[in-house]
């Protein structure tokens, strides 16, 4: 049973591959296949305008989809557990919201704030950040997870009337960038800000591994978890860290992305069909890019003809995957 | 053989206190199978939950007893709750039980495999180790989690109403597979119950929760001394004899001439349907035969059937 995840995991990485490779070959400016093969095999003789598009502005966008789906992902399987419930994602503890009244608050008070508009990361990170700190202390008052769960569910709701109250107020134009925000986008980052990605997936990674044990014990319940000399709170904590991280970090540079987080650990989870949270992890990781990078590879191909923003496209694509999937499947669990 | 003593249960809600049971003094002897027995919400999960650990104490023993006792590796448990998971497979449930020796990469050496394998063929459910958790019976599920206990190697077993929700024969199969754990891989088995029967038949000491308090003993003892019938008021059950008391409510007796098992059964549907049942010389009288049953020269080859007649009788 084990040898069977284990080449299951195997195609999912392969499929990473693949698909990341690929979707270096299609963006909004048409390049020829054969230059694209031509920048990536011999990336120092060539210093053409494709080259500079190829390196600068696809692959960064094709290792933030790669990055960011991982992320979100991960999220979202440790909130399931945390939980025992597949309808959990990574925004179910009112980070992403938080995100967005920080993004709303920089766009629509900037000129209260003396700061330029467009400097959203930092202000989506301290929204996303804001909530943890209130989160947290509430996770270490309230034992019970599905309080914990409503509770965050409030925290959304607080957060998105603020974001209401604020766009109610303001004039169009700024309404219009904060949609253009929760739209959610993939391209435009720089090299560094991929690289705090990358740092935030790698310490929620580290800290989901270190606690997979205790996860699979986890919905067998409290007490066998005392009985094998865990800290419960301790397990808890680690889960909700690593899951603020992830989202938030996230949710700082490509906006609030739904869908990936939710659907991509609940179809690994079934797809695998294991429980045990080592293999999950990895797993869920991988499904999450590949999700990610193939909606944003179907942007890419039409983005000749029409412009979907990465939110749309999603749960767009995504929704009739996860239909077939239950079809298919049954039913699904966690 | 472990004591302990000066140790109070319940639940501690802000400064309200629900005391359930109070200053409890038991002694656990090795190698035995022990039943917690007590009614509903007398506090024997509570208290089970309590001795190993799970569950904070009112009051603390003064002295180390229960934290030794508690020490890791010492007690290993098995819970009611009924586990709802298709992607869970049954291997990895039971390798849960081996967590408390790994590391956190979850790599199992050899004595950890062995360990495993070992519970499986102990409970007998090698066949079910490719299993997920959602195809298993009731049953088979308490199975699996008793494997993931023994796989756990720890010399104490506690198991909070194993048999709830179980049909009889998946009850009998529990608790003898209990019985031998203990008397044939010496492990100290602790069971909460309230299923008198089984208790009675198979354990080898009683704990008995009556009035906040534990009585112990062996089963026998507990039922002679009365103990049992103050703890489990069984209306119509007299628990020494192990007979029912039905109500007279018809105004009649029989004589019933017979033996065996046909007539003790014969005798039970009369006075199931409130005939008195005596040994002289009564108005009706019944022949238990091998073959049929005889009322005034008339054969019955089933009992329905005379008691139906007998009851039309009655009625003209």
């Amino acid at each position: 049973m084990e040898l069977k995840i284990k080449y299951k995991l195997a195609f999912l990485g392969i499929l990473v591959v693949f698909v990341a490779i690929l979707h270096l070959f299609f963006g909004s400016i048409h390049i020829p296949f054969y230059s694209v093969f031509d920048v990536l095999l011999f990336p120092n003789s060539t210093s053409s305008a494709y080259h500079d598009v190829i390196w600068w502005v696809r692959l960064p966008r094709m290792l933030t989809a790669l990055l960011a789906g991982a992320a979100l992902s991960l999220a979202g399987l440790q909130m399931q557990t945390l939980f025992r419930n597949p309808l959990a994602g990574p925004d179910v503890l009112g980070l992403t919201s938080g995100a967005g009244l920080g993004v709303a608050i920089s766009i629509f008070l900037s000129p209260l704030l003396l700061v330029i508009k467009g400097f959203n990361p930092i202000f989506a990170f301290t929204g996303a950040f804001f909530v943890m700190l209130i989160i947290l202390p509430i996770a270490k008052m309230i034992k019970d997870n599905n309080s914990l769960l409503v509770i965050g569910i409030m925290l959304s709701a607080i957060a998105s009337s603020c974001v209401g109250i604020l766009q109610y107020i303001s004039d169009a134009n700024d309404v219009q960038s904060y949609l253009m925000w929760t739209f959610g986008k993939m391209g435009g980052l720089s090299f560094f800000e991929v690289f705090i990605i990358g740092i935030g997936l790698l310490v929620g990674l580290l800290l989901a591994f270190i606690n997979s044990r205790q996860m699979n014990v986890w919905v067998l319940g409290e007490s066998y978890l005392t009985n094998l000399q865990f800290n419960i709170a301790k397990a808890r904590m680690t889960m909700i860290l690593s899951t603020c991280l992830l989202t938030g970090v996230v949710t700082a540079y490509c906006g609030p992305i739904a869908f990936v987080g939710l659907v991509s650990p609940l179809l690994v989870r079934n797809w695998l069909k294991t429980y045990n949270h080592q293999w999950l992890i990895i797993g869920a990781c991988l499904g999450g890019s590949i999700c990610l990078l193939v909606c944003d590879l179907f942007i890419n191909i039409f983005s000749s003809q029409v412009s979907i923003p990465i939110n749309v496209a999603t749960s767009l694509f995504g929704a009739p995957v996860v239909i077939f999937f239950i079809f298919k499947l049954k039913r699904l669990s966690i | 053989m472990v004591f302990v003593q000066n140790l109070s249960v319940g639940y501690q809600k802000g400064k309200e206190k629900n005391l359930l049971l109070d200053h409890i003094d038991v002694s656990l002897p090795s190698g035995k199978l022990v039943c917690l027995l007590g009614s509903n919400g007398s506090g024997k999960s509570t208290f089970l939950k309590t001795l190993a650990g799970i569950h904070p104490p009112l009051s603390q023993p003064a002295d180390q007893t229960l934290i030794e006792f508690q020490k890791p590796g010492n007690i290993a448990i098995v819970l009611t709750d009924k586990l709802n998971l298709s992607n869970l497979s049954v291997y990895d449930l039971v390798t849960t039980g081996r967590y408390a020796y790994v590391n956190w990469l979850i790599q199992l050496s050899e004595t950890d495999k062995h360990a495993i394998n070992q519970a499986f063929h102990l409970v007998g459910i090698d066949q079910l180790k490719d299993k997920f958790v959602d195809e298993l019976s009731d049953g088979q599920q308490q199975m699996v989690m008793i494997a993931r206990a023994l796989a756990q190697e720890t010399p104490y077993i506690f198991l909070d109403e194993p048999t709830a929700h179980l049909d009889l024969n998946n009850r009998m199969e529990i608790m003898t597979l209990l019985r031998k754990l203990a008397h044939q891989h010496n492990k100290t088995i602790l069971v909460s119950t309230h299923e008198l029967d089984l208790a009675l038949q198979l354990a080898d000491v009683l704990w008995l929760v009556q009035d906040k308090k534990i009585v112990s003993g062996i089963p026998e003892e507990l039922v002679l001394d009365g103990v049992l019938d103050k703890a489990f008021p069984l209306k119509g059950f007299n628990l020494k004899t192990g007979e029912m008391n039905y109500e007279k409510t018809k105004n009649k007796s029989i004589q019933l001439i017979g033996e065996g098992y046909r007539y003790l059964w014969t005798k039970n549907a009369f006075e199931r349907m409130g005939f008195s049942v005596i040994n002289e010389k009564a108005e009706i009288q019944i022949e238990v035969e091998k073959e049929y049953w005889k009322i005034d020269s008339n054969r019955y080859n089933r009992l329905q059937l005379l008691l139906e007649d007998l009851i039309n009788r009655e009625i003209k």
